[in-house]
């Protein structure tokens, strides 16, 4: 009797191991079709955006098979911020045509309202990379006293893309000084909206914020006539501006020996000052230049043995 | 007719340029990894190569060695990618690279250079 009731009990729990064995496979192989499906629905829709927008359609053609793809409005705007993103002078008839048509605006508006954080902070991004219109921008110009640092970024670029003649204003007025990645965002953006601005006063603008675009734009183009500009940032007060022009003098393999230079260095904290031997032993500069900077040879000259590259800064 | 191989891992960038494309003389194939590159180099002789991104010369020029075995014609290597620092750029044409475009593309100027290489 026992040993039946063994039986019976061993085969249940096969039987419901196996159950469960089947319902994961069959799980697994059904997200795996779906996510198949949605793929190709994707790339549907991206190639049907695509002909829109290079045909210059007019807005009352526009009809994307955009329907099926699941949380379609996130996946149409991931793709026109993609798209604008990547390249010049789309069509902006065209392209307003679909953010019109499916209501992107003022969903992106919504989740904006609805999210916190970094979130808002992305949604606020993705608004900047649509074409928009001043009503939009409007309503948008509180987050500029955002809790969040990267809400009020973002919600500036809102602002620069909207008014692009007020770019300059703009920035020199916003009260965070911008870091790197920022200046290089707005930097992005100018170069997207082919704005043309000249790079030698923006480095000699009072604004802070200016001079980090200037800035930003002289290591991204390489522009080494930039170089006495940059001497003189580096011999300022603002010891985070000259910290920034350094940097730039670095990227621009221009050779650093100055007293500007070497005065700045001296204030450096020794962890800052291993950093910058670092940096320096990996952009190629010789033993000549840190023993002129800094007065240390033994740990850079171990620097110099780890790094398997050529020397190309005497 | 005319043979043109995309290398991109990216959906978005791989039906632009597709789209850029569109209307040509040519026929158009497009590899996701560099396995499936390899693969349809192996089977066809292209006239021009774009790859998207600097992600495929991680291991140097393997890339182009694979795709310009001698004593086959060489086809034309364009690499579009985000990269603007001078060293990438040179690194790239120092590699092989016959044109290197930044984004953002001007669809017009690549496409006018496809048709270029096309009709020589």
């Amino acid at each position: 009797m026992m040993v039946r009731y063994g039986y019976i009990l061993y085969i249940a729990v096969m039987g419901c191991w196996l159950v469960g064995l089947l319902r994961r496979v069959v799980l697994v192989w059904l997200a795996r079709r779906r996510r198949g499906y949605v793929q190709a629905c994707y790339r549907r829709v991206v190639r049907q955006l695509m002909v829109l927008l290079l045909e210059e359609r007019v807005p009352e053609e526009i009809a994307l098979p955009i329907g099926r793809l699941p949380r379609w409005r996130e996946a149409l705007v991931d793709m026109l911020c993609r798209i604008g993103t990547a390249v010049y002078a789309l069509p902006m008839t065209t392209w307003r045509g679909v953010v019109c048509r499916y209501g992107l605006e003022r969903w992106l508006l919504g989740r904006i309202r609805r999210t916190r954080g970094v979130r808002r902070a992305g949604y606020l991004k993705q608004l900047a990379d649509l074409p928009m219109s001043r009503t939009i921008a409007a309503e948008v110009v509180r987050y500029r006293a955002d809790k969040c640092q990267q809400v009020r970024f973002c919600a500036l670029l809102v602002g620069l893309v909207a008014e692009p003649a007020e770019l300059l204003r703009l920035v020199a007025t916003y009260e965070a000084r911008l870091t790197m990645s920022e200046a290089a965002e707005v930097l992005h953006l100018l170069r997207r909206r082919l704005v043309p601005i000249a790079y030698r006063p923006l480095l000699e603008s009072p604004y802070a914020n200016l001079r980090c675009v200037g800035l930003a734009i002289v290591a991204q183009f390489g522009i080494e006539e930039a170089e006495d500009a940059l001497l003189t940032m580096v011999a300022g007060e603002d010891a985070e501006l000259a910290r920034r022009a350094l940097w730039v003098l670095v990227v621009l393999r221009a050779p650093l020996r100055h007293r500007a230079v070497r005065q700045c260095v001296r204030c450096f904290s020794p962890q800052e000052r291993q950093r910058w031997m670092r940096y320096l032993a990996g952009e190629g500069y010789a033993m000549g230049q840190v023993r002129w900077l800094f007065g240390e040879e033994v740990y850079y000259g171990a620097l110099i043995g780890s790094y398997k590259r050529s020397l190309v800064c005497g | 007719m005319a043979r043109i191989l995309i290398l991109s891992s990216d959906v978005v960038r791989t039906e632009l340029v597709r789209a850029v494309l569109m209307g040509l003389q040519a026929e158009v194939r497009v590899a996701e990894d560099l396995a499936a590159f390899y693969r349809l180099t192996e089977q066809l002789v292209y006239e021009v190569v774009l790859v998207v991104g600097v992600w495929p010369f991680c291991c140097g020029a393997e890339v182009l060695r694979r795709v310009r075995p001698r004593p086959l014609r060489r086809p034309e290597v364009y690499l579009l990618s985000w990269h603007q620092a001078e060293q990438t750029v040179l690194g790239m044409l120092e590699c092989g690279v016959d044109q290197y475009m930044t984004f953002p593309l001007n669809p017009g100027r690549l496409r006018a250079k496809v048709i270029g290489v096309l009709e020589r």
